[in-house]
């Protein structure tokens, strides 16, 4: 199936790019689509719990089973200045 | 200069951050007093806001206009304002009766000037009267003397806030500038316009420039600029370090030493303010949905790249320099551009430095509908020297764009073309409320009253009701109390939508911005939960501009061991660091809550302010429609797809969605204004109000807040109930 994974801020300057499409296997967790992110772009910041995971526009989690279209985003804390 | 009037004085030492003195000014009197603070004082009105609230409290009346003589324009920092041991405290706020609101407003602003007042001996500064012509206080530790003196005129060439403040600073020092000088300005745009700034200047000597920050909240400038004071100068050569002569200078030490380890381990993998600086917050309000485009119409917009902080990163900041507005930041925020050349307006040709963007002024600009990172700088710069907010002018010039748009102004109203992203048009309506002429008179005056003005006019050439007119005009006129909205979307947070109706000061962020941990991340889904969080952030934010500290290091970077608390959004960890600094400092032995006290004390005491100056009502906390939600049709038809699953959701799956997109439309209108109004009764229960928004008798009494003003004016507003008097029991 296929994902979007949408990249802002610190994520989107170290890939180069705003989106990386992504074809999973059916059932496929969100960590699985970090993984695979991972391989294209070794230096994305995604160590020590230091961003977020929002699935649909929607906070989630690492375990999340994705739905096909689904569009992740990785997202830091934001608390408003 | 030759003085007008003057003191010779020994500035008092700091002790455990306070010097309990207060410089007091009367500008109609020529008068320079040290007022010691009365035994207690500090400990039940904490750090400037408490000066503030407490002198606005007990010497300015219902009365008291922004303009009125007995006003008080009040700066002060807080205890824990100058120590470089700790990030971010050289903060400090201006408070005062404001022309926007006509009730209590603080604004608060970064730099030298507070720290450097602390060691001139001061914890707080008050101005009153006004004066019959225009003067600069200068304030010398070194000297041991306070001064009053003709304004000196530096030309056209220094008349703006940051030139004139400059000029004033090489003056004063005699051409070499230091970090032992700073200064307070105000600029010609704040005596045309009831959104003037106060402009905080000091020089950096790694970039060998005067910088500037600045107060921009609610016309303090103007209060600054009506009183005919036109900057302030302060100056000591103490040390910094252990400024605050704090009790346990080991704890301050090591609190600052940690705080300053997870800054330095955690912002860079996080939002990256020390790089980026707050415009990195545009990125993620765009994909959200919650950047102001075209009067806050939309939230996002195909060229909203233009303005991402890349931009301003790769084009104009000067990079690789420690950018703290004060000494020992390691977050470092201040972002600065060192060569900006301006390309419009009349100082078209000069080559500048600009202080920013924030992200508050990249915002201002996109609700214009303009996507222009050049113009944004320019923006930025004029506003500064000018001395204009950059929020309050871009909300009111949105404001008026939208009125053009449906057709309550006609262009011979304008005289030009206003209409979204047209940037000349935007630029000429920036430069016209400098000046106070044309549609910029109007401008000037915020949306409250901008609103006024064209309802008239409208309904006049119209044959319609002004009252009627009116009413469409708050639909979509962007202001609580008289107060312009900061830059973020609240239709889909409820949560946010409390925070800015129920701020005190009117709809700025600082007391509470609840739009991710309400809208993306799902974790207040009862009226209860956003209840409490309406009470609970305001009071630990508000605390952050009482102490004199920047709330940053708190909010924006988060600690990794929250996650194993029960709330991380609250960022346990990071808050026990303040609260040892805190201890450490004073010498005290206060717990998280025992902050919070403190702080919900000042909180009801702005209250009561407001109660008593007619901004205090559950009717002055209602917010406009499209802080609510879609207040037009054509609001809902751009997210339609969205709304239809919104509306979905409150019906339940047995209930139909109505067949027409109007009906839907207006179904979800009437939805969202109940809401409200539900959140309204679940926060004043929470806040020991009534269902008017008025504090209850024993709300006060807990706090000590109960005198005499406060009784008289509970029995005037005659909302407690059954009758019965209120006595202080004296």
């Amino acid at each position: 199936m296929r994902v979007s994974i949408h990249l802002h801020g610190l994520h989107r300057a170290a890939a180069g790019a705003g989106q990386i499409d992504l074809n999973l296997r059916e059932g496929a967790r969100v960590t699985e689509a970090l993984a695979q992110v991972m391989a294209v772009c070794p230096n994305l910041p995604l160590a020590d719990e230091s961003f977020l995971v929002a699935v649909n526009d929607r906070v989630s989690h690492l375990e999340e089973v994705l739905q096909p279209e689904d569009d992740i985003s990785l997202l830091p804390f934001l608390g408003g200045g | 200069m030759k003085p007008l009037t003057s003191l010779t004085y020994s500035p008092q030492p700091v002790t455990g951050g306070y010097t309990d003195r207060v410089l007091e000014i009367d500008l109609s009197r020529k008068t320079i007093a040290v007022a010691e603070a009365p035994a207690g004082f500090k400990d039940m009105y904490i750090g400037g806001r408490g000066y503030a609230l407490k002198l606005i409290w007990d010497r300015t009346t219902r009365e008291t206009g922004y303009d009125s003589p007995e006003n008080v324009l009040v700066m002060a920092g807080g205890p824990l304002g100058n120590e470089p041991w700790f990030p971010g405290s050289g903060k400090f706020i201006v408070g005062t009766i404001s022309p926007l609101t006509g009730t209590f407003i603080d604004s608060n602003i970064g730099g030298h000037f507070a720290p450097l007042l602390k060691l001139c001996g001061f914890d707080a500064l008050a101005v009153t009267g006004l004066a019959d012509q225009e003067v600069v206080l200068v304030i010398d530790g070194e000297a041991g003397t306070i001064e009053l003196t003709a304004a000196p005129d530096f030309g056209d060439e220094a008349a703006g806030a940051l030139s004139y403040g400059e000029a004033l600073l090489r003056e004063f020092s005699g051409g070499e500038l230091t970090e032992n000088i700073a200064a307070v300005t105000n600029g010609p745009g704040a005596g045309s316009a009831r959104f003037g700034i106060v402009n905080s200047l000091f020089y950096d000597p790694r970039r060998k420039r005067i910088r500037a920050k600045q107060a921009g909240r609610g016309g303090t400038g103007t209060v600054m600029r009506r009183k005919g004071l036109r900057a302030i100068v302060v100056r000591s050569n103490l040390s910094r370090l252990k400024g605050n002569n704090p009790v346990d200078p080991a704890g301050v030490k090591k609190a600052g030493a940690a705080l300053k380890k997870v800054i330095s381990q955690c912002d860079s993998k996080q939002l990256n303010l020390s790089s980026w600086g707050t415009t990195v917050l545009t990125e993620y309000m765009n994909k959200f949905h919650i950047l102001p485009v075209d009067n806050y119409q939309y939230g996002q917009h195909p060229d909203a790249a233009q303005v991402f902080p890349d931009v301003f990163l790769k084009k104009y900041f000067s990079q690789n320099l420690p950018d703290g507005c004060y000494l020992g930041c390691n977050l470092a925020c201040s972002k600065a551009a060192d060569n900006v050349v301006l390309t419009r307006g009349p100082q078209a040709g000069k080559k500048t430095a600009v202080d920013g963007p924030e992200y508050e002024t990249v915002a201002a600009v996109t609700c214009m509908g303009v996507f222009d990172p050049q113009f944004v700088m320019e923006y930025n710069w004029y506003c500064d020297e000018y001395g204009l907010d950059t929020i309050s002018m871009g909300v009111t010039a949105s404001f008026l764009m939208e009125c053009v748009q449906r057709g309550f102004l006609a262009p011979e109203d304008v005289g030009f073309d206003l209409s979204f992203g047209n940037i000349e048009a935007a630029d000429r309506l920036l430069h016209d409320t400098a000046r106070g002429q044309g549609l910029g008179r109007i401008c000037g005056q915020g949306v409250h009253r901008a609103k006024a003005w064209v309802a008239e006019r409208h309904a006049a050439r119209n044959g319609a009701s002004v009252a009627e007119t009116l009413a469409e005009l708050n639909k979509f006129g962007m202001e609580v109390k008289g107060l312009e909205f900061s830059m973020y979307i609240t239709k889909e947070s409820l949560a946010q939508q409390g925070g800015y109706g129920f701020a005190l000061k009117g709809p700025q962020h600082d007391e509470a911005w609840l739009i991710f941990i309400d809208q993306v991340h799902k974790e207040l889904p009862t009226f209860e939960k956003k209840a409490d969080a309406l009470k609970w952030f305001p009071l630990i934010r508000t605390w952050f501009n009482a102490v004199g500290l920047c709330k940053l290091p708190w909010i924006d970077v988060r600690n990794p061991e929250a996650a194993q608390t029960s709330d991380p959004a609250k960022n346990f960890p990071t808050l026990a660091l303040y609260v040892d600094y805190f201890n450490a400092t004073v010498g005290a032995a206060k717990s998280l809550q025992d902050l919070l006290d403190d702080s919900e004390r000042l909180a009801l005491l702005q209250k009561m302010i407001n109660v008593r100056q007619g901004k205090g009502t559950r009717a002055s906390d209602l917010i406009p429609l499209r802080a609510m939600g879609p207040a037009f049709f054509n609001e809902y038809q751009a997210r339609a797809e969205y709304y239809d699953a919104w509306l979905q959701e409150q019906l339940g799956p047995d209930r139909k969605l109505p067949d027409a997109p109007e009906d839907r439309h207006r179904l979800i209108v009437k939805l969202r204004r109940q809401a409200y109004q539900d959140l309204c009764d679940a926060v004043y229960r929470a806040k020991g109000f009534n269902s008017e928004a008025i504090p209850l008798m024993e709300t006060l009494a807990k706090f000590g807040l109960l005198d005499d003003q406060a009784a008289e004016l509970l029995n005037l507003t005659d909302l407690q109930g059954p009758k019965e008097a209120v006595s202080t029991g004296s």
